[in-house]
């Protein structure tokens, strides 16, 4: 069996907001920084904040033929080939690497729905091209129920749509 | 002079080191490093990959009394207390800043629900505590209709949670 070591997360959106002529005189330009920064280390193991598996892929989805990810089953290391299974997913990381508008990826929905990180059954949501999700809760997490729900469903609305997918988790 | 954005900066990476020992001949550690990034810059403007408008705040929100941020009239600048109009929704980034287990962030439905990044009214996704969230479409955007579909609804499950929220978007 692997093991998932450490794991960092690192995520910085940032942008400047200006604006000329506030207050007295009309030459001096202010400036406003937008800054959401989110900087973690986690170690190995189970429980809260630890990673134990990792999962991750480039897939191509086309229209009509979803991608259904099955987060208790199917998926296997790159190192031995051994099963991953992802009883609590921590975190869940997907690009839609198309360009193209109207390229959105739907997701969610589909049989044995894992929803868990809805918020209710069937709802779903869209990652429009060029764009992406990220979805990340290390405390509780968002536990899968083999068999029943497990199955994270990504649907390309329109073409052939290429999609990074990574998927992190623990057993307990 | 209008309020202006430019060079946003998003900058989102993951890594997580999966290690396993004995592969092949030897007793040495292979490892592989599942990696996730999204790195890119905008420019101010209208149009396809251009920031027009930006929010950002720190919200508390009581379990119980809802968090409604309307993405047409409520938000405006730090600068000169001018409206922030966001059209079109390029982005939503929420940090749930809560470390106890069991405050998860609810985000979506409520009334006139800013809907088009989701597939149904009613739909929307947890944020659990320490957790992260972060929906970005540079190119198509998720379009709000003022005073029928532009509420941002975020509640608190449980207790009191503080919360780091940025929204990102244009006028068209």
């Amino acid at each position: 069996m692997t093991v998932v070591g450490e794991a960092s997360l690192a995520f910085r959106v940032s942008l400047p907001e200006t604006k000329s002529g506030l207050g007295i005189g009309a030459a001096g330009v202010s400036r406003y920084q937008h800054v959401l920064d989110y900087v973690r280390k986690y170690s190995s193991g189970i429980g809260i904040e630890r990673v134990g598996a990792a999962y991750g892929v480039r897939a191509s989805i086309v229209a009509g033929t979803p991608l259904d990810v099955d987060l208790a089953n199917d998926l296997t290391s790159v190192l031995d080939g051994s099963a991953v299974t992802l009883p609590i997913i921590m975190g869940l990381f997907i690009v839609n690497l198309s360009d193209t508008p109207g390229e959105h990826l739907l997701l969610g929905q589909g049989g044995i729905d894992y929803e868990d990180w809805i918020l209710t059954a069937e709802d779903a949501m869209r990652v429009g091209a060029g764009g992406l999700h990220v979805h990340w809760d290390p405390i509780d997490g968002m536990p899968t129920n083999g068999d029943t729900s497990d199955i994270l469903r990504i649907a390309a609305a329109t073409g052939t749509i290429e999609v990074d997918l990574l998927v992190v988790g623990r057993l307990q | 002079m209008p309020l202006e954005i430019a060079d946003v900066e998003l900058n989102m990476r993951l890594i997580a080191r999966e290690r396993k020992t004995g592969i092949g001949v030897g007793a040495g550690t292979s490892a592989y490093d599942h990696l996730w990034s999204y790195v890119a810059r905008f420019q101010g403007g209208l149009g396809s990959n251009r920031v027009g408008a930006a929010y950002s705040g720190r919200h508390t929100i009581v379990n119980g009394t809802p968090l409604d941020l309307d993405l047409r009239s409520s938000l405006t600048s730090v600068l000169d207390g001018s409206v922030v109009s966001f059209p079109i929704v390029m982005g939503i980034f929420v940090s749930n800043l809560s470390t106890t287990s069991g405050q998860t962030i609810r985000i979506g439905a409520g009334g006139n629900p800013f809907i088009s990044w989701l597939i149904a009214t009613g739909d929307g996704l947890l944020v659990g505590p320490s957790g992260f969230k972060a929906l970005w479409s540079p190119i198509d955007g998720y379009a709000t209709t003022a005073a029928t579909a532009d509420i941002l609804r975020l509640v608190s499950d449980v207790g009191t949670v503080s919360a780091d929220v940025a929204i990102l978007g244009r006028a068209s």
